[in-house]
């Protein structure tokens, strides 16, 4: 009888142990992948929503992922218009990366965190970028 | 010239059936002679008055007009009736022959005795009971009746001047007898004046007893020339009615006739005169007004005869008429009036009339004159008449023998003309009569042969007469095929020369030249074959050319250059003559040849699997001629199929650079871009909106 009793308490500590450990396991994952997202406030940029219709888009933020696939255009004292091939889209978008945005190196394939905004003419004028 | 062939020339026109003809019997004497004068026009040395023949050439020519014998229309009827008439071989044309045949016999020199010579005057009007005779041995009769009739006026006439003579002398010795009775007593008073009235009594009583015999004398003398008178008029009439008859007939042809009267003449006038003298100054004194085209002439031949006489109680004279009809000359003499006979007081006579009555120089009537004067400038005597109608019959004679011989030979050219020459001169003889219809049958297939090549040349139907030329070889093998032939080909060369010019007067748009190039060659050889099918082509070719044009403008107003430019040669053909045409044609073609090489570059490009080149190949040619069907066409294919989304995209992009959503049009054209990297339409509509984007900034060359 009293060894069915010290049974049972054993086998309760061990469930509680491990559901303990998945939600760490869950909450560290969730803190390490904010952490690859550095404008975790601004919303995803709808690429298929910016082609259909940019008008409605405009003044809004959003961040952009994706490679750089080709330098368009440059301007010293209006700064470089690029295009971006945004991550799970094959549509590239054109950004602009004013002349007065720190300084980055942006050569093409490079992979890029883009802080964005529609402006005139449903133009994307990056606000930040980061290199992911 | 022989006197035969000039004498047989007056003859021709006179029986003429070629007279008033002018040239038709050449045929074409310009197109013969190229114009020029023909050797019979010119003067020969006894001038144009006198018909002349040339047995050369076989033309006759007259008063500046030619008759060519063979080849005279009328004559050439007139033989072919002869070729087709049946030998004059019936119970009437034996008889009537065996008639003349016993008149001359009777009547040949050494039978002419007055038996004889009666007997042939009775066989006259049995003759001219046939039809062949038409007639003539009853005018011939009735002449010689008259002739003799005459002749017993001339013996009654002389033998009443015999009596008149008599009675002359009778008369004369009366009024000597008278006078010597009558003699003047010697005065029976003493004073002179009574002397003087006795002398004037006894001289008005002498007077008075001669008076009678005086008048009577006076009456004989006058009878007796007015006797004189007609005996020579009697005699001058009827010496001219005969040498005319006999010239009538000679000028007709009817040589045996000739002959009759003839020896009838010599018979009747036994004074060996055979002059002509009375129907030379008869045919010579005639008038003739060529210059008026027709005349109507009446010749008075006024011997002013004439006796003085108490009364004038005859009139008349003597009349000789000369006339022409159709079949040949016509001369007549006969009284006009009456004339008194007997013993009167005086005579009168108004002489002979010689006319011509319905005469016309230049009709066929006009003939029988001319011959009438030839023949008495030619014959003085009718001895010469005579010898000239036998030597006419023997070369008739010979004519036909020799026709017989040719025939034999199978000479038909030679033979044919033989008889046509025979026939002209001898048409009434008996040698030419008596010729079998058989014998006649082959020349009569040639003549018509050759008068039918004669009519196709005449009127150019040159395809008909090579035929006949080539029968008529192979028919007679002395045909001398060379002159037609050198004529059909000549007219066949120069027709087609003109055809020649025809078509590139056509070709130059010269429709005046074409019209009068195509007239002159139908005019040279009217049935030519080639002439149809040359105005056919040239009248379709420019009915097709005005159809081009017609719808080369109606398709340059349309636009529709395509349609121009799948007719280019038409057009150009049809346009060549018109610059302006030709210049916006040749625009046109320049365009669609551009065209044309756009739609290959882009069906090449196709064929690789590069629609989105194709779609930009063809749309870079649809910018510039954006209404040509085809290439709308390959566009819109191409945009629908495989560079269905890379127009898209560039479609996308456009409308929204229209919306000036600029930054997602340029996002459009990056996606064109991305799917058709070397597109030169993405990539400057790229630049574009980049330099509009970024201003004053340059492109980056990836």
């Amino acid at each position: 009888m009293a060894r069915r009793a010290r049974t049972l308490p054993k086998t309760g500590w061990l469930l509680a142990g491990l559901a303990a450990v998945l939600v760490l396991i869950a909450a560290g994952g969730y803190f390490l992948g904010a952490a690859g997202h550095p404008y975790r406030t601004a919303p995803e940029f709808p690429v298929e929503e910016y082609l259909a219709s940019s008008g409605t888009m405009r003044g809004n933020t959003y961040r952009v992922e994706g490679a750089v696939l080709n330098s368009i255009a440059w301007s010293p004292g209006r700064g470089r218009l690029i295009s971006v091939q945004p991550t799970g889209s094959d549509s590239p978008v054109p950004i602009v990366l004013p002349a007065d945005l720190p300084e980055a190196n942006v050569q093409k394939g490079q992979r890029f965190h883009f802080l964005v905004e529609v402006r005139e003419n449903g133009i994307l004028y990056a606000q930040d970028l980061t290199k992911s | 010239m022989s006197a035969l062939p000039r004498l047989l020339a007056a003859l021709l026109l006179a029986a003429g059936p070629a007279a008033g003809q002018d040239t038709a019997g050449l045929g074409d004497s310009d197109a013969a002679t190229g114009g020029a004068r023909p050797p019979q026009m010119n003067e020969g040395f006894i001038g144009r008055d006198i018909p002349a023949f040339d047995p050369g050439s076989e033309v006759a020519s007259f008063d500046g007009k030619i008759w060519n014998i063979n080849n005279n229309r009328l004559f050439r009827a007139r033989f072919e009736k002869y070729l087709n008439a049946p030998a004059a071989t019936g119970p009437a044309d034996v008889a009537y022959r065996r008639t003349i045949d016993r008149i001359l016999g009777l009547l040949a020199p050494g039978n002419a005795t007055p038996q004889n010579i009666d007997q042939a005057f009775a066989l006259l009007p049995a003759a001219s009971a046939y039809r062949d005779d038409a007639n003539l041995c009853r005018t011939m009769s009735d002449a010689i009746h008259a002739a003799r009739t005459s002749l017993q006026t001339v013996a009654k006439l002389k033998r009443e001047n015999e009596v008149l003579e008599r009675q002359r002398k009778t008369a004369e010795w009366n009024n000597q007898m008278a006078a010597r009775n009558s003699a003047l007593k010697s005065p029976a008073g003493s004073s002179d004046a009574a002397i003087a009235a006795q002398q004037e009594n006894l001289k008005f009583e002498r007077d008075a007893k001669m008076a009678n015999t005086q008048r009577v004398l006076s009456d004989i003398g006058q009878t007796i020339e007015n006797n004189k008178l007609r005996i020579a008029l009697t005699e001058l009439n009827t010496r001219g009615h005969l040498q005319a008859l006999i010239m009538q007939y000679f000028a007709t042809r009817r040589f045996e006739h000739v002959l009759i009267a003839n020896r009838f003449y010599r018979a009747i006038y036994r004074d060996g005169d055979n002059s002509i003298d009375v129907y030379k100054r008869m045919v010579e004194s005639l008038p003739s007004n060529k210059d008026a085209g027709q005349a109507r002439i009446r010749a008075e031949f006024d011997p002013q005869v004439a006796a003085s006489g108490a009364s004038a109680d005859g009139t008349g004279g003597s009349g000789i008429a000369t006339g022409a009809g159709p079949d040949g000359a016509g001369v007549e003499v006969g009284r006009r009036g009456g004339t008194t006979g007997g013993t009167g007081g005086a005579f009168s006579a108004s002489g002979l009339n010689l006319g011509l009555d319905n005469f016309s120089v230049e009709s066929l009537t006009g003939g029988a004159a001319v011959a009438a004067q030839t023949v008495s400038k030619l014959v003085s005597s009718l001895s010469q008449i005579d010898s000239l109608a036998n030597e006419a019959i023997r070369d008739i004679n010979e004519g036909v023998e020799a026709y017989k011989f040719l025939l034999e030979q199978g000479e038909l050219n030679s033979a044919t003309e033989r008889l046509a020459e025979t026939f002209a001169l001898g048409e009434f003889m008996p040698s030419v009569r008596l010729l079998s219809r058989e014998d006649k049958r082959r020349a009569l297939k040639f003549a018509q042969m050759k008068n039918e090549l004669l009519a196709a040349l005449e009127v150019n139907d040159l395809t008909r007469a090579g035929t006949l030329v080539e029968e008529l070889g192979a028919t007679a093998s002395d045909f001398d095929a060379s002159k037609p032939l050198a004529k059909i080909e000549t007219a066949k060369t120069i027709s087609a020369m003109h055809l020649a010019k025809a078509k590139n007067a056509a070709v130059s748009g010269d429709r005046t030249a074409m019209e009068a190039e195509l007239r002159a060659a139908a005019e040279i050889w009217p049935r030519n074959p080639a002439l149809a099918e040359v105005g056919e082509n040239i009248f379709r070719q420019t009915d097709v050319q005005q159809q081009a044009l017609v719808e080369l403008d109606r398709l340059m107003e349309q636009g529709d250059h395509r349609a121009i430019f799948k007719q280019s040669a038409r057009f150009i053909a049809a346009s060549a003559l018109y610059p302006d045409r030709q210049e916006k044609l040749g625009d046109i073609l320049a365009q669609m040849t551009e065209i044309e090489g756009a739609l290959q570059r882009a069906r090449e490009i196709q064929q690789r699997g590069d629609a989105a080149g194709a779609w930009e190949s063809i749309q870079l040619a649809a910018g510039k001629y954006p209404q040509d069907n085809e290439i709308n066409r390959l566009r819109a294919d191409l945009a629908s199929g495989g560079a269905a989304t890379f127009v898209q995209s560039l479609s996308k992009g456009d409308d929204l650079t229209a919306r000036g959503e600029y930054g997602a049009a340029l996002a459009w054209y990056l996606d064109a871009h991305r799917q058709y990297p070397p597109s030169t339409f993405a990539q400057e509509k790229i630049d574009t909106l980049a330099a509009q984007i970024l201003p004053d900034s340059t492109p980056v060359t990836p």
